[in-house]
């Protein structure tokens, strides 16, 4: 056991559980082995593993570090600015993600198929996702408005400051 | 197993820790995500499983991965009640999947710094418990993408193999990361009250104690609390379920299941439900489907029977739902002739199997013996008090309480029903 913990560095049910998973997962490996497409079932899991790692990730966190940044040079001109950076990330972030999640409806990269299915086109995608980006928008935009309008009646001579003290989002 | 090495300075790996700027990430929120999935997933994964044996793959027409193996070890017959067990579990099994699609996301946002940390690995149990990450986090994304693809026809890899056996990797990755990281989520559970954190708002946000990796060591200042997160990702979630559960759930909800692709359906009057493979797309012309269609049942008695002979037959009504793998269903009132009397008329007085055929030339499906003998299981003639229209499957479909959508076949024109030994 001692032997185990300095060699291995933890205690025999790690190495078991270990041990079994990787199993399990060889044992998937010769299942997908003996599936047609099976060279594409293993590009497509390298791809997950890789893409949003290393491209998603850089990519906005450098956008939302654009946008704090450019909140900060708000607050310092000393305008009576509640902090607006999140009423911008909330609406974009709920539509990126149904953007990401429903890329194939809304640019009809799957028409063919939808239609054969169903009978109907998906051209009404795309307006479905600008109409809710949309109203995500404008609801978050109507808090700030109104945060704004409350800020500035409670204090109307703190000019800078923060009348609402806190960023719950819808 | 908590990690104790915390030297902030020491880091030449590639993306050093002083990189990592948020104030928030830490150890609680990981933790809620993560409590939070720790629920979620193996739902997702047991109403996965339970998705497969809904097609009684053991009736080797029915098996879409054929290769199961060892995977196929707890298959069992699948049930014809209640009727609506198929749309419930595969109903939740999409919608919560596609409502966890944010959680997951943060999950990952909120340890992306562990991913980079150095050196890779300080022992072998190390080495091995960050290999297995490879299964988990490929995994779940691999599930995601494949799941949510099929459901938007989009298949870049082929669905039924993929998903299926990508579940078991990913779930022993899941395992492995429950069994070691299940005391760390607890005591960081602990560490700070949920309702504390309710009430605190932007301005007391701190960043937690330095830990082992996710803790920022020269945090920017705050500009979101955790309470904003947990908005933020509960807020993700909700809306994307408002957007797509509509189209399972059915009713007025329906109709804001924007993001679903069964939310709309042709035709007004008795036939306005959602369709799912046209007459035009399965080839099924009028003239196939005219005065001349003829349903042939072989048994131990060829049969022949025309519509008018199927109407004049008794007729059975029953509230039925088609639930479709993609995750959509819809609930009809369906009259028809019970499977259990065309197998009698057959001459099959102990029905087993019965094979069905369609005027589509493919799409073969095998019904168990318990779907056949199941009082309710009908050849549909009408819906809804009127004829089906022909992109529902006129003149006849067959329609099983319970079972995934492609099991009840459209257009029929043959059923071979065997004695059961």
């Amino acid at each position: 056991m001692r032997w185990l913990r300095r060699h291995y560095g933890a205690g025999p049910l790690h190495l078991f559980g270990l041990l079994a998973c990787f199993a399990v997962a060889a044992y998937a490996v010769t299942r997908v082995l003996g599936a047609s497409g099976w060279k594409g079932i293993f590009l497509w899991f390298a791809v997950c593993l890789i893409v949003h790692d290393l491209i998603g990730w850089p990519v906005y966190t450098w956008a939302d570090r654009m946008l704090v940044r450019s909140q900060q040079r708000h607050r310092g001109r000393r305008n009576a600015v509640v902090p607006w950076v999140n009423h911008v990330r909330v609406p974009v972030i709920i539509s990126a993600t149904l953007l990401g999640m429903f890329f194939p409806l809304i640019f009809r990269l799957s028409q063919a198929r939808y239609v054969g299915y169903t009978g109907f086109t998906e051209n009404v995608y795309l307006t479905n996702w600008l109409v809710v980006s949309g109203i995500l928008f404008a609801t978050s935009g109507g808090i700030y408005i109104l945060r704004w309008w409350l800020g500035h009646r409670r204090e109307p001579d703190q000019a800078g400051g923060v009348g609402a003290p806190d960023l719950t989002s819808e | 197993m908590r990690d104790s090495r915390a030297n902030p300075g020491r880091e030449h790996g590639p993306v050093s820790r002083d990189k990592w700027k948020s104030p928030v990430r830490g150890p609680w929120l990981t933790s809620v995500f993560g409590l939070v999935l720790l629920i979620g997933i193996p739902i997702e994964f047991i109403t996965g499983l339970i998705s497969y044996a809904a097609y009684n793959p053991r009736l080797k027409a029915d098996d879409p991965n054929p290769n199961h193996g060892l995977f196929g070890l707890y298959l069992f017959n699948w049930a014809t009640s209640p009727s609506w067990l198929y749309r419930l579990t595969e109903g939740v099994h999409v919608m919560l999947g596609l409502a966890l699609v944010p959680v997951v996301l943060a999950k990952l946002w909120s340890v992306m710094p562990k991913l980079f940390v150095w050196p890779p690995w300080r022992s072998i149990a190390q080495l091995l418990e960050r290999l297995s990450l490879v299964l988990i986090v490929g995994g779940v994304v691999f599930e995601m993408t494949t799941g949510i693809l099929n459901i938007d026809y989009f298949n870049p890899v082929k669905f039924y193999p993929g998903h299926f056996y990508g579940a078991w990797a990913f779930i022993a990755g899941f395992a492995v990361h429950v069994g070691v990281k299940f005391g760390d989520m607890v005591h960081a559970l602990r560490a700070r009250r949920f309702r504390t954190e309710l009430r605190t708002g932007l301005a007391d946000t701190r960043p937690e104690p330095l830990d082992g990796g996710l803790v920022a060591p020269q945090p920017s200042a705050p500009t979101i609390s955790r309470r904003g997160i947990l908005a933020l990702v509960g807020g993700t979630s909700l809306t994307v379920f408002l957007l797509t559960a509509g189209e399972t759930i059915g009713g007025a909800m329906r109709n804001f299941a924007l993001f679903g692709t069964h939310y709309r359906s042709p035709d007004t009057g008795a036939n306005h439900f959602p369709v799912n493979r046209t007459a035009v797309a399965a080839g099924i012309t009028g003239s196939m489907t005219g005065p001349e269609w003829r349903l042939v049942l072989l048994g131990p008695r060829r049969v022949s029977l025309s519509r008018d002979d199927l109407l004049a037959m008794k007729l059975t009504t029953a509230d039925l739902p088609i639930a479709c793998t993609e995750g959509w269903s819809t609930v009809q009132r369906w009259t028809g002739v019970p499977l259990s009397d065309l197998a009698r008329l057959a001459g099959a007085m102990n029905p087993g199997v019965a094979e069905l055929e369609s005027l589509q030339g493919y799409g073969e499906i095998t019904l168990s013996a318990a779907q056949v003998a199941a009082p309710d299981s009908l050849l549909a003639l009408q819906v809804n008090g009127a004829d089906l229209s022909l992109d529902h499957g006129f003149p006849a479909r067959v329609i099983v309480p319970s079972a995934p959508g492609t099991h009840n076949v459209k257009w029929m024109s043959q059923i071979v029903f065997a004695e059961s030994d």
